[in-house]
């Protein structure tokens, strides 16, 4: 039994890693413009208006699609920045744009009532209700849906609600809900939902001890790796403490969302896209997992039973992967 | 993807690469920088504030360590037998040569490298940042780009050299550095696992 | 600050029926806060023993004159969750705080205050929220008083709350901290969360201390303490102070605050007592300032 194929949609930090994500097989490419309004804003990355303009350009051409993202909140007494981008987007080829403040959701819808708009995750609309509340006064079409939901229900609200759903498959893993963390901020000064960025690489420190390598943010203590172990970058939620004696990963081990397994259920579920998380990483990374899920969505929609394990081995190998919140043990 | 399959060269080659001469050498890899960079403009807007920094480059396993600079829209570069003629230093990002490559040429993941810990930074990590996503656009082809300069042998040059890479990668010759530090790199994105 | 009113947010920590109940009746009897919070906003599975006690409670507090809001629910995703949200939401006894923006869908047509659990950042989401019923902000926790001060000026309507006490919210998640801390599954947590009525801290591995576990809730280490910044506060427009419950003399702390509020005791002074009421607290007041919200700043807030 055939059906219609997920779409997959995948991140570009730069025109290069876009052209990447068109080539291996992308549905649609996700991106921001270079500067505070996206929350990826680290850098040397991201978009110029003109760059946007000509990615959405190539994409067009090779039948893929952009969304761009302007999805930080708009700061206060400096809206022209964020309503700009709004404008810039409408006024482009680009196909949505992905919005989470509930003010320029109200711009958007009414400026640009022609202008598709598209939850953000940092949103977190995590059930029907609030999903058809934003479909209802601000037009959205689609919601990324927040990583706190089970298979089951996203199954249940997509029977509940009218407008699409998409749910991040693969990358970096939050381990709190979306668009509601100010744990950057309380250790560093600058958050998600203000500057675009968590654990900002500012404030990163790696010091070689002999024994073991320690990462710290802005002073504090993330995590100390023995000789041999791997590092991670010190990412707040994925730091190891201390608790009343108790020593270890408190929050989240330092893993990462792989969703590949139960492609199918989600498929099942009525969700419409799947997302691949990840601006800040290179083509290099990017060009193979596209091509790899590309093959997976789509032997799924085919109905063939594939071997998703190895199709994925090249990019979890030695790494360790988690469903996340899709599987209820998690919680 | 080449995760946890990085290579060093035997000392041999280190000890070889001390007879180099610096000048030269200095002068032919700027000029290939300043090609590749004229033919990229966007880099350096990427690049942005950074541009001020100072890069230095250390390929563990052969004897010299490289210096970069973006001012002013061009790559300046000075080599050396030590790190410590660089002190005023911004940055220093320390690997095998042949990770280096790699990674210039978009084929390695900078973060798989860094969280196997075969490459290693120092100093301010906004700046490493800033360079890896400029280069990372770029789309730098490095053999191409040093054969390029060699005029009417350029192609015969770079196909030989593409060819000479590859076989030094999978070489029995060069020592694989995972037989000495087992390391599963996790892929935990860079920078702030939350998503748009 | 004399019009300045000090509030009494709500128990944020699962405190067990009778402590819960026998603190508010204490609050309802001899506080003298503006506006109490009442409700479980952080764990849906610690509702039903709120629910055997609100009804005395609220009673109590009507009995003496309190005036009491609601507060709901900040990480709603279950059908029951919804179903709780919504009754909240739809009865017309009392006025409800909306912590997550599930809730608009269910206050057509009423006034509610928004929580801090939703992002406001800006004048463009207060016109739009206000718009639809919203009379009453409460700052999120990460957002600088300057900021506060321009969004007042910009939007000059509502009224505005910001906590000047107690541990800061910062994070929701669908796992619980305190279940995982004790290797349990969330579905089957036996309420180990009792165990720390002020949450449970988490240090580094280096002993910094730095956050606090409270079930699904990741809070600041520090505990807020903003005392000279308030004069600031009241001048740049802050309608409202919050205190945000913690076990021992909140009564005291509470006299403290309305005593500088009224210019009867200077801010030293009352940053000593309130010192030795709470001597297990580390002071912050970063965020008000614009830095990290771990730090305590010396300087003057000046806005």
């Amino acid at each position: 039994m055939s059906q219609k194929a997920m779409e997959l949609v995948c991140p570009a930090g730069t025109p290069a890693a876009l052209r990447t994500a068109v080539d291996a097989g992308a549905d649609t490419i996700y991106c921001g413009f270079r500067d505070q309004t996206n929350a990826r804003n680290f850098p040397g990355l991201n978009f110029s208006r003109k760059e946007m303009q000509q990615g959405i350009e190539y994409a067009g051409k090779n039948g893929s699609k952009v969304l761009v993202a302007v999805n930080t909140f708009a700061q206060a007494g400096n809206m022209d920045l964020w309503y700009k981008a709004i404008d810039d987007v409408a006024a482009s080829d680009a196909h949505a744009i992905i919005l989470a403040d509930i003010g320029l959701l109200d711009y958007a819808a009414s400026k640009h009532p022609d202008l598709r708009v598209h939850l953000s995750v940092q949103a977190a609309a995590a059930n029907a209700d609030m999903i058809n509340y934003y479909a209802r006064e601000f037009g959205a079409k689609r919601v990324v849906l927040p990583r706190v939901l089970t298979v089951q229900e996203i199954a249940a609200i997509n029977k509940e609600i009218s407008c699409e759903t998409e749910v991040f498959i693969f990358g970096g893993l939050c381990v709190m809900a979306e668009g509601r963390c100010s744990l950057s901020s309380y250790c560093t000064g600058k958050s998600p939902n203000i500057n675009g960025v968590c654990s900002p690489p500012g404030s990163v420190k790696y010091e070689d001890h002999g024994t073991h390598l320690e990462s710290t943010l802005e002073g504090i203590t993330i995590n100390q790796y023995p000789k041999g172990e791997a590092a991670a970058y010190p990412t707040l939620c994925k730091g190891r403490f201390e608790s009343l004696g108790e020593t270890g990963y408190v929050f989240e081990d330092p893993v990462s969302l792989n969703a590949a397994q139960i492609l199918p259920q989600l498929q099942e579920a009525g969700v419409t896209a799947l997302k691949i998380e990840g601006r800040q990483r290179g083509k290099a990374y990017m060009a193979q997992v596209v091509k790899s899920f590309r093959q997976a969505v789509d032997a799924v929609a085919a109905g063939r039973s594939i071997d998703l394990d190895a199709l994925l081995a090249p990019m979890t190998e030695g790494q360790k992967s988690t469903k996340g919140s899709y599987q209820k043990t998690w919680r | 993807m080449s995760n946890g399959t990085v290579r060093s060269f035997p000392p041999i080659v280190a000890r070889f690469t001390r007879y180099l001469p610096l000048l030269p050498l200095e002068r032919l890899i700027a000029e290939v920088a300043n090609r590749v960079a004229g033919q990229h403009p966007e880099f350096f807007d990427r690049l942005d504030d950074y541009a001020k920094k100072s890069f230095v480059i250390v390929p563990t396993d052969l004897d010299w360590v490289a210096c970069m600079t973006f001012h002013n829209e061009k790559v300046q570069l000075r080599l050396s037998r030590s790190l410590e003629s660089f002190p005023n230093r911004d940055v220093t990002v320390t690997a095998p040569f042949l990770s280096l490559v790699s990674l210039l040429d978009g084929e390695e993941d900078g973060d798989a490298l860094f969280f196997s810990r075969d490459l290693t930074i120092e100093g301010d990590t906004e700046a490493v940042l800033a360079l890896r996503n400029a280069l990372d656009d770029a789309e730098i082809d490095f053999v191409h780009e040093c054969s390029a300069i060699a005029g009417p042998l350029s192609r015969p040059l770079e196909s030989g050299g593409k060819r000479f890479i590859e076989a030094l990668k999978k070489s029995a010759f060069m020592r694989g550095a995972q037989e000495e530090s087992p390391s599963h790199p996790t892929m935990d994105g860079m920078p702030g696992p939350y998503p748009t | 600050m004399k019009n300045t009113e000090l509030t009494l947010g709500p128990c944020l920590f699962n405190w067990s029926e009778a402590n819960w109940r026998d603190f508010y009746f204490k609050m309802a009897d001899e506080s003298d806060f503006d506006l109490i919070y009442i409700g479980e906003a952080v764990c849906s599975k610690r509702l039903p023993f709120r629910n055997n006690v609100l009804p005395d409670i609220l009673e109590r507090m009507e009995a003496a004159g309190k005036k009491v809001i609601i507060s709901t629910l900040a990480l709603v995703t279950t059908k029951p969750e919804r179903k709780v949200l919504r009754e909240q939401c739809e009865q017309d006894m009392w006025s409800v705080e909306a912590n997550d923006l599930t809730a608009m869908a269910f206050l057509k047509d009423r006034k509610f205050v928004i929580g801090p659990y939703i992002n406001i950042y800006n004048e463009a989401t207060i016109t739009s929220l206000a718009k639809r019923g919203a009379e009453r902000f409460v700052m999120p926790p990460e957002v600088p008083a300057e900021t506060i001060a321009q969004l007042i000026k910009a939007a000059p309507e509502p009224k505005y709350e910001m906590q000047v006490f107690g541990r800061l919210p910062l994070a929701l998640s669908a796992r619980c901290y305190h279940a995982r801390l004790h290797n349990l599954h969330k579905d089957s947590c036996r309420f180990v969360c009792d165990q720390d009525p002020d949450g449970r801290e988490v240090k580094s591995l280096t002993g910094q201390p730095f956050l606090a576990v409270n079930g699904i809730q990741t809070m600041s280490y520090g505990s807020q303490l903003l005392l000279e910044e308030l004069p600031a506060l009241a001048a740049a427009g802050v309608n409202a102070f919050r205190l945000s419950p913690h076990t021992g003399d909140m009564l005291g702390v509470a006299r403290i605050f309305r005593s500088v509020m009224k210019d009867e005791m200077d801010a030293a002074e009352a940053r000593a007592k309130i010192g030795e009421l709470m001597p297990s607290h580390h002071f912050i007041n970063g965020y008000s300032h614009g830095a990290p919200g771990m730090a305590q700043i010396e300087d003057a807030l000046a806005l």
